[in-house]
C-alpha cells in the first residue's frame, strides 16, 4: 500500500532528522521510505517533539560542565600528589582554581 | 536445417505467442540469458528480519529479504520464512491464518515485492522501444481458487496493469506467469526509487475487489486489484507460500536463475542487513555522556538508513580493564550510504573504548528499503 503514517506513534527531532517511536533514527532523506512516511506525517499537521526538553538541555548542559571540571581537576592533582610526598606547597591560584571546579561538580 | 531450428528442436518449454521463434526458443532454454532475474531474492533464500512473525493482526512483515506480507486489518495471520518449497528449492514465504475473518470494505492481504527504477531500464518503458516482460512463481495454497497478480509503476501515478492466476490443485506447488504487456505510455525513472512494484493479491475488501481485470495498462484502478477467489484467510485452515519469483524480458517464463546465498545477502544488504550477536567495535568518547561508534555498511545502502536498535542492555562499553553498559538506546548521529555514525549513551570517561554485544539476540538493523 501506499506511505502509511499510522506506524507513527512518537516522533521528536534528533540531529539532521527524527527519531520515531523512541528506537528509530530517521534520516532526513526523502528517498528514505521512512523519511516520506515522517514527511507526510508532518504534512497532515503534526509536529515533531524538540530534540531536547528543558530538562534534558540542563542536564547536558551540566554534564558537560562536570565533565571539563573533572578534568581540570585530574590535570592538577600532580600538584596535590607532589605536596604530599615533598611538602611544596600548591600554588594559591591552583588551590582556588581547583575548589573552584569542585564546587561547580554536581 | 538452420542453428534456430536446431536450438528450437531441443526446447522443451512450450513457447507462448510470440513474432520471433527463434528468440523465443533461445529464451526458453536459457541461452543469452544473462543476468535476466530482475527479482532480488526470488528464492526466499534470505531472511534477515524473520523467520517468523506470528499475531499479526495488520501492518507489514518481510517475510523474506525484500518480500513483505501486508494485512490490511483482517484476522490474525503468522507470517514466516518456511521451509515448505517446490523441487529446486529451499525456502517461500509464507502466510497462515490464525484467526478467521469476515472481509470489510478496506481489508487487504498481499506479499508485494518492489524493484529499484535503475534495475529496470532493459524495459524501456515509456519509449517506443518497450519490452513485455514476464513474471513467474511458484505457489501453493491450501485451497484453489484464482489470485490477482498486480503491477504498479510508482513513478507513473501507480499506473497498473493486474491479471488472475489460478491454483489449479490444493496443497500442490504449481507454477504460474505472467506476461506483462509493454509499456511505451509508462515511466519507469533511471534512479534509486522504486520503478516497479509486483503484489500477489489473496484477500481483499469491497475498496480493492469488485472490478476486473486489468490487462493492459492504465491508470491505478483500486477495484481492480484483488479479482479472485482465493480468500485466504475466510478459514483458519488457509496457508499460502510463494517462492522461485523471477521477472524477465520478454514473454516466455525461462527457468529460474537461481544465485548463490552470498550474493543474494549482498544484493539485499543494499536495502537492509543486521548487525547480529557479536558485534564488536572500537568507539571514542564524544560529549560528555556518549562513546562514539563509526559502522561502515557492507554494501553502499540504497539511500540513507534508518537505524533501530532492539533495546535492552546486552552490550558492554571496555576501556583499560573497567567495563560499563550504556545506559540507553543507541541512536544515530550522522548517516549515509556508506557509513553512519552511532551514538551510545554512556557516563564512561574513558576516550578509548571498545563496544562488544554479548547477547546473540541483541542488534542493530539499518533500513533502506523501498
Amino acid at each position: 500500500m501506499e506511505n502509511s503514517t499510522a506506524w507513527i506513534t512518537s516522533c521528536k527531532l534528533q540531529n539532521s532528522g527524527w527519531l520515531v517511536n523512541g528506537t528509530m533514527s530517521v534520516p532526513n532523506d526523502p528517498s528514505n521510505r521512512d523519511c516520506a512516511d515522517v514527511l507526510q506525517w508532518i504534512a497532515e499537521g503534526n509536529t515533531p517533539a524538540p530534540e531536547f526538553t528543558d530538562a534534558e538541555i540542563a542536564a547536558n548542559a551540566q554534564a558537560e560542565t562536570n565533565a571539563t571540571h573533572q578534568a581540570y581537576l585530574d590535570s592538577t592533582d600532580w600538584y596535590v600528589t607532589r605536596h604530599a610526598e615533598t611538602a611544596e606547597a600548591v600554588p594559591e591560584a591552583i588551590t582556588l582554581a581547583r575548589a573552584t571546579a569542585r564546587a561547580a561538580i554536581i | 536445417m538452420s542453428k534456430a531450428r536446431n536450438i528450437s528442436a531441443l526446447s522443451t518449454v512450450e513457447v507462448g505467442a510470440t513474432t520471433d521463434q527463434t528468440k523465443a526458443d533461445l529464451n526458453a532454454i536459457g541461452v543469452n540469458s544473462g543476468r535476466k532475474n530482475m527479482v532480488i531474492n526470488g528464492a526466499m533464500k534470505v531472511a534477515q528480519r524473520g523467520p517468523s512473525f506470528t499475531g499479526n493482526t495488520s501492518g507489514n512483515r518481510f517475510t523474506a529479504d525484500r518480500f513483505k506480507a501486508q494485512l490490511g486489518s483482517a484476522g490474525t495471520f503468522t507470517f514466516n520464512n518456511s521451509s515448505t518449497a517446490p523441487e529446486g528449492f529451499s525456502n517461500s514465504s509464507h502466510m497462515n491464518c490464525t484467526t478467521a475473518f469476515s472481509v470489510a470494505s478496506g481489508t487487504y492481504l498481499l506479499f508485494s515485492h518492489d524493484i529499484e527504477g535503475s534495475d529496470l531500464q532493459q524495459s524501456a518503458y515509456g519509449t517506443s522501444s518497450a519490452k513485455q516482460m514476464t513474471v513467474s512463481f511458484w505457489c501453493r495454497a491450501t485451497k484453489t481458487g484464482s489470485l490477482s497478480v498486480v503491477v504498479r509503476q510508482p513513478d507513473a501515478s501507480l499506473r497498473m496493469f493486474s491479471k488472475n492466476v489460478t491454483i489449479n490443485t490444493a496443497n500442490t506447488w504449481e507454477k504460474k506467469s505472467v506476461v506483462i504487456p509493454a509499456d511505451t505510455g509508462g515511466t519507469i525513472n533511471n534512479d534509486s526509487g522504486s520503478g516497479l512494484q509486483i503484489a500477489w493479491w489473496v484477500n481483499g475488501g469491497s475498496t480493492y475487489g469488485g472490478g476486473s481485470e486489468q490487462t493492459t495498462w492504465g491508470n491505478q484502478t483500486h477495484t481492480n486489484k484483488y479479482t479472485g477467489t482465493l480468500n485466504i484467510g475466510a478459514s483458519t485452515a488457509d496457508n499460502f507460500y510463494l517462492t522461485g519469483v523471477q521477472l524477465e524480458v520478454g514473454s516466455v517464463a525461462t527457468d529460474f536463475e537461481h544465485r548463490s546465498y552470498g550474493e543474494e545477502l549482498a544484493l539485499c544488504q543494499r536495502y537492509y542487513y543486521k548487525v547480529l550477536g557479536l558485534m564488536s567495535s572500537q568507539s571514542t568518547r564524544w560529549l560528555s555522556g556518549y562513546q562514539h561508534i563509526t559502522l561502515w555498511h557492507p554494501v553502499i545502502m540504497r539511500a540513507n538508513p534508518t537505524f533501530s536498535d532492539s533495546g535492552g542492555s546486552s552490550y558492554t562499553i571496555f576501556a583499560e580493564g573497567a567495563t560499563d553498559t550504556p545506559s540507553g538506546q543507541a541512536t544515530i548521529q550522522v548517516s549515509s550510504k556508506e557509513v553512519s555514525e552511532v551514538y551510545l549513551p554512556s557516563s564512561h570517561a574513558q576516550k578509548n573504548t571498545f563496544v562488544r554485544f554479548f547477547s546473540t539476540s541483541k542488534f542493530y538493523e539499518f533500513s533502506a528499503e523501498l
